[in-house]
């Protein structure tokens, strides 16, 4: 489908890429319909563009790429009602907020947005946890990637 | 706004399916027992207006030149 936007003009997108977040997003409770795309090929970085208001456009982050250890819980009923499976696992993302600097860069870790891309809906939660802040910064050891964990490190 | 007093114990009904209990008042503090279905989300006050704060901050503003530093992080 073709989306107008303010920051790529008029984009086409697959419809596999529209993610129905029933609800809203915090603060914009009437945003239900987003494109989601990765921002380059193999970015840890994704797009969440409104399919209706042009100006609203998000930059995701992967948190897993960033922070190993990230981890929160997903309400146990919402995981059956959701039908995620280890076949079909969420999908975790983080909003991140620009700051002048990339350097200042900033993640909410306090509320990841959870996407079920097989139905194609999804939801940003809010965990209470008191290690993870709303401006979690992002690169704190300059604009890089860490090196990827050795396999036999990752978590689950 | 409607404003309530209640004492320890009594209740206050939101519609047909919350309710908020009074369960203690303590110097400052007071503590609430909320009774909800499942599908109400029930949040903090200060939590639930930073992370709205936070995604209003995160709207992008400006071109997409700004994070041309982030094309080579693969």
């Amino acid at each position: 489908m073709n989306i107008k936007t303010t920051r790529f003009g008029e984009i086409e997108v697959p419809e596999e890429c529209i993610i129905l977040f029933a609800g809203g997003l915090p603060g914009f409770p009437g945003e239900t319909k987003f494109a989601l795309f990765p921002y380059e090929k193999e970015s840890p970085f994704s797009i969440m563009q409104s399919v209706t208001n042009p100006d609203l456009t998000f930059l995701l982050a992967d948190p897993y790429r960033f922070y190993n250890d990230y981890m929160f819980e997903l309400d146990d009923q919402m995981a059956i009602d959701w039908g995620f499976s280890t076949a079909n696992p969420p999908h975790v993302y983080t909003v991140a907020t620009l700051k002048d600097t990339l350097e200042q860069m900033t993640v909410n870790l306090l509320a990841p947005i959870v996407v079920n891309w097989v139905t194609r809906i999804g939801a940003q939660l809010i965990i209470e946890n008191k290690h993870y802040s709303v401006q979690q910064l992002l690169f704190p050891e300059g604009v890089k990637m860490k090196p990827a964990p050795k396999e036999t490190e990752r978590g689950g | 706004m409607l404003v309530l007093t209640r004492k320890p114990g009594e209740k206050i009904f939101i519609g047909d399916n919350v309710s908020l209990t009074v369960v203690e008042v303590k110097g400052d503090s007071v503590r609430i027992a909320v009774d909800a279905p499942r599908e109400v989300k029930i949040y903090r006050g200060e939590i639930y207006e930073a992370i709205i704060a936070e995604n209003k901050a995160a709207v992008i503003a400006g071109d997409m030149k700004q994070l041309d530093g982030l094309k080579k992080l693969k």
